[in-house]
């Protein structure tokens, strides 16, 4: 296990949209992402303090990119997994199908 | 209608208020959403949820704060009873309540209370950067400086609470400016995340 403990719920989600977007994962498509998959609305803010929390741990990375009159000049800051941010995912996966199998309760899809 | 700019405050609070090194990216965002149709109560809200989330990021601050404040103001309360059994203590407290003309301007209150209050806000603040292992004297003195604005101004605007009772709880409130002040002197001083290291990680 990590010395940092575990992955919390929205770190876990921000981490899994990250690695759905692949290149193009930056503030807005990465809210819209998980804004998509969760159902629920995501401020981009909460997503940010989570981005930067995982770049403080080491587990995502980021760098500017362009900036564009949309913006009002101002750069997009795209992020990335890391090798060890893949590392805590897999661990987080393993963990919660380990703990999820054989509960009787969340069979056949009724909670 | 909808309008076409966006709100300038909320974008100077985004830019300015929301702790951490990503403002500049976040502001950009909320732009390209707004230019793409959100409205301007929408962002509002993301500019005040960005706040609050980042705020919750320095809990240590916030701790710290009310820890110093909570700590200073007990030690006060001891001092006082210690004092108050003295007779020089009592004589003065019964001149300084019947003769006006010993009560001293505002001006000199003022700088009596913060300079009193400074030790308070100079321990917290060394404290709370050692834990944070980024002690140095600039940032110390950064810190300090912007603390005793910020508690000279309460001070100075802060209302009299002598007159709440029970007695206890007009000094909890009269300790008010200190909390402000203790928590900008360490929001001043504090560490800010820039992403530089992680640029170097991608390169």
């Amino acid at each position: 296990m990590s010395k940092r403990g575990y992955l919390a719920d929205f770190e876990l989600m921000v981490l899994l949209a990250l690695m759905r977007l692949d290149d193009d994962a930056y503030g807005v498509p990465i809210s819209r992402e998980i804004e998509r998959q969760s159902g629920r609305e995501v401020a981009l803010g909460t997503v940010y303090a989570a981005l930067e929390r995982l770049e403080e741990a080491g587990l995502v990375a980021s760098q500017l990119g362009e900036a564009t009159a949309q913006r009002g000049g101002r750069a997009k800051r795209y992020f990335r997994i890391t090798k060890r941010g893949l590392r805590e995912v897999r661990e987080a996966r393993r963990a919660l199908i380990n703990l999820w199998r054989g509960l009787k309760e969340l069979e056949g899809g009724r909670a | 209608m909808k309008s076409s700019k966006p709100p300038v405050l909320a974008t100077w609070v985004v830019e300015h208020m929301v702790p951490g090194g990503t403002n500049d990216s976040l502001a950009g965002d909320l732009l390209e959403q707004f230019s793409q149709g959100r409205s301007a109560s929408w962002y509002w809200r993301q500019a005040i949820g960005a706040i609050l989330a980042g705020f919750s990021k320095q809990r240590l601050i916030l701790a710290a704060a009310i820890g110093a404040t909570f700590v200073w103001r007990i030690a006060l309360n001891e001092l006082y009873g210690r004092l108050w059994s003295t007779a020089e203590i009592q004589c003065l407290s019964f001149v300084s309540a019947h003769h006006e003309w010993v009560v001293a301007s505002q001006a000199s209150w003022v700088g009596s209370m913060t300079a009193f209050n400074a030790l308070p806000v100079a321990v917290a603040l060394g404290t709370y950067l050692w834990l944070e292992k980024i002690l140095s004297v600039r940032r110390f003195l950064r810190g300090l400086g912007a603390g005793l604005i910020v508690m000279a101004v309460g001070f100075d605007s802060w209302p009299p609470s002598n007159w709440v009772r029970p007695a206890f709880v007009a000094n909890y409130i009269a300790t008010v400016p200190l909390f402000f002040a203790l928590l900008a002197a360490m929001w001043v001083a504090r560490p800010i995340h820039d992403g530089r290291s992680a640029a170097k990680i991608l390169a």
